[in-house]
């Protein structure tokens, strides 16, 4: 398990022409608003059967980095981010645009992510051998504990209300409940369907919960429709590498986010979303001019693109060293190793170390091609925002449903993605985060045998989750994110009390003054 | 630039009031779900120190403890704030992180909006139920045109074009390169879909 043997395997010929395959259709995915790296992955599931699980993850990890950074492209140009994290980066990239900087902004936006990537695929390879070895020692309840810490994790830092967020995530968990029970072998809420008693298989749901979902959503707000002309994407320039000034003055900016970044996205369950909002977040309470930020910072456009990057490959760490996704790219990366017979965690370093390193040497070299590729190609992947909504949508759903079926060649599959396609479209309607519905499917099935066999090895007795320092350490921490919402809206209501006294106040004053000097 | 929104109605019902609908129907389904849990469970029984209804009784529980805190909410918000749109403050994580756009706006019910979801919905399950009747081919020819129909292209080199180049791409990219079986309809359909691939 090295990185230099896994760069050496990603820069075999088949395999570099997969990675480049994989980033280009990354960029295309993460360009698109509404389409993402998940829906790309998961559709090219069914090529693993061919490629085989070495060569198939390699083509993942092209799509997941390049789909990473591209989600931000659109933001920064048009305000029409690709994805939630392209959000991020449109607060400072847009104005940047607005300024006459398109190509300032595009240029640090590629490079903070390549930068973002390589940082973070170092912090991997450093990072990844010490956690092995505690891995090593883990027993049921610290699976559970883990499971748990996500799902908090997932509720505590998704955007929005955090009862929706745990609803959500329980609602997930009980889908992950469908079938075969793990322990006793009981057949639980098949409904009377054969075909469900080998439970939920979490792509088809993941495929519904985010491809067929974003389109219902589009279909009912109309809001595919509007697209941009070959006209707005010719005002950007062909290839416009960073100046020397840009990357002087982001260089701690890049360095500080990506540190985060993949710390964040080593907790299972956060993301590289969060990883980009934070990272952002932290560069505006670090500034000396916090008020430039929203408004053409640069350093606002490298710290979310260096972070979410960074956390891309802190994600990996929690997938190959413990088995636990963190969430849905991951998630999908773990079928296709079950798919291939392997099973992520220590005893992959064991029986399969070269898969271990091609992880690490595509995330560094997919970072590389990117760049190139990334600002290459900017302006021809803009020209994806013309294509109009009917014939994408319609290419999309094809692919969904051939995707969906190829994987295990079952009609229910479909069926589960229409209706995880109906879920997810109610629950982007009414602000429940799909990541914690889907992180509930995912880890419901290690909660659980985490939980039950904990249970069983101490004979019935809690006993087993509160013996090792490990385990309590993860509860308190999974307790303590669930009550930081609480405490973040705590002191909200208490900064809004004080913002609207002070106006109160100061009015009082200057009145009183006034009362002063007429008397 | 081409416009990007499309002209927004006056919803029907407020959000309060969906919020309100939305966690009852979360209470009903787990309340309904823990007092029927016996009956979604069929096999063995003491075999193991946990029973196989543990863990959905635990889950069913905290939905519903959660799904009734969140009803409370929601009526205390629609109370509070009589039809204005305000998601329940219950900790939002923190204003670095992205509240939901669409969530904080609330969902446009307009009639055309539904008969769209509708539409689409429907035609993804006839397309679904039909692959195992009429096979790949001819389904996914068939919801093409429709589905393209349906979204408003009326241009007939790409009503014509487009579904005949899709699904030869993906006949040839499944069937041929990943050996992936398609399904093949029965009867006549069977025949034909042998014959193709």
């Amino acid at each position: 398990m090295d990185l230099f043997t896994g760069i050496g395997s990603v820069l075999e010929p088949f395999h570099l022409l997969l990675m480049v395959v994989g980033v280009f259709i990354g960029l295309i995915f993460g360009t698109i608003p509404g389409l993402s790296g998940i829906t790309a992955v998961a559709l090219l599931v069914p090529f693993s059967y061919v490629l085989g699980a070495e060569a198939a993850i390699i083509m993942m990890i092209g799509v997941y980095v390049a789909a990473t950074c591209a989600g931000s492209l659109a933001g920064t140009l048009f305000n029409m981010p690709g994805d939630v994290m392209g959000a991020a980066t449109a607060r400072d990239g847009y104005p940047l645009t607005l300024q006459g900087h398109a190509g300032r902004a595009i240029s640090i936006d590629i490079t903070a992510s390549a930068v973002g990537g390589l940082i973070g695929t170092l912090l991997l390879v450093l990072i990844a051998p010490q956690f092995l070895r505690i891995a090593l020692r883990f027993g049921p309840p610290e699976f559970f504990a883990l499971a748990l810490l996500g799902m908090t994790s997932v509720a505590s830092l998704a955007s929005g209300s955090l009862i929706k967020a745990l609803l959500a995530g329980t609602l997930g968990l009980l889908m992950a409940t469908v079938g075969l029970d793990p322990v006793s072998g009981a057949v639980r809420f098949n409904f009377g369907l054969q075909q469900l008693q080998g439970g939920i298989d979490f792509i088809p749901a993941i495929i519904g919960f985010f491809a067929v979902a974003e389109i219902f959503n589009s279909l009912y707000r109309g809001t595919g429709r509007g697209r941009y002309t070959a006209k707005d994407i010719e005002k950007i320039p062909r290839f416009a590498l960073p100046s020397w000034a840009d990357l002087r003055r982001t260089r701690w900016t890049m360095l500080r986010a990506s540190l985060l970044g993949n710390f964040i996205g080593m907790l299972p369950g956060a993301g590289s979303t969060i990883a980009a909002f934070l990272g952002y977040g932290t560069e505006v309470q670090l500034s000396r001019n916090p008020e430039r930020f929203g408004k053409g910072e640069i350093k606002g456009v490298a710290a979310p693109e260096a972070a979410n990057n960074s956390a891309a490959a802190g994600s990996m760490v929690p997938l190959l060293t413990l088995g636990i996704p963190g969430g849905a790219v991951t998630a999908i990366m773990l079928g296709v190793f079950i798919l291939n017979g392997l099973r992520p965690g220590p005893l992959l370093f064991r029986d399969a170390p070269e898969i271990a390193s091609s992880v690490f040497g595509a995330l560094a070299v997919a970072s590389v091609v990117v760049f190139f590729v990334g600002l290459l190609a900017v302006r021809l992947l803009l020209r994806l925002l013309t294509i109009p909504f009917e014939v994408f949508s319609t290419m999309v759903l094809v692919f969904a449903v051939v995707g969906t079926f190829a994987i295990y060649n079952r009609t229910i599959d479909l069926w589960v993605m229409l209706v995880c396609g109906i879920l997810g479209f109610f629950a982007k309607q009414y602000g429940f985060p799909v990541s914690a519905l889907v992180l509930g499917l995912v880890l419901g099935d290690i909660a659980e045998t985490g939980l039950v066999n904990g249970i069983g090895v101490s004979r019935g007795s809690w006993s087993a989750f509160l013996s090792r320092p490990f385990t309590i350490g993860t509860l308190v921490i999974a307790f303590i994110l669930l009550l930081l919402p609480l405490l973040w809206a705590y002191l909200g209501r208490r900064r809004r009390r004080a913002d609207t006294a002070a106006p109160v106040e100061r009015a009082e004053r200057s009145s009183t003054a006034d009362e002063q000097d007429r008397s | 630039m081409a416009e990007q929104q499309a002209p927004q109605e006056r919803p029907r019902f407020p959000r309060s009031r969906q919020e309100i609908a939305v966690a009852a129907v979360f209470l009903v389904v787990f309340v309904f779900f823990r007092v029927r849990l016996d009956s979604f469970i069929a096999g063995r029984r003491g075999a193991t120190f946990i029973e196989p209804d543990f863990w959905p009784t635990v889950l069913l529980t905290f939905g519903i403890a959660v799904s009734a805190l969140y009803l409370v909410r929601a009526v205390v918000n629609a109370v509070r704030d009589g039809s204005q749109a305000t998601p329940p403050d219950d900790g939002a994580a923190t204003d670095l992180l992205p509240r939901d756009a669409e969530a904080a706006s609330g969902p446009e019910s307009s009639r055309g909006n539904l008969l769209a979801l509708a539409g689409g919905l429907a035609l993804l399950a006839a397309y679904i139920f039909g692959l195992r009747v009429i096979g790949f081919a001819p389904s996914t020819l068939v919801f093409c045109v429709a589905f393209l129909l349906f979204v408003g292209e009326r241009k007939p080199a790409v009503l014509i074009g487009f579904p005949l180049v899709i699904t030869a791409v993906v006949l040839g990219v499944f069937t041929r390169l990943l050996v992936v079986p398609l399904p093949r309809g029965v009867g006549v359909f069977l025949q034909l879909s042998t014959y193709l691939y």
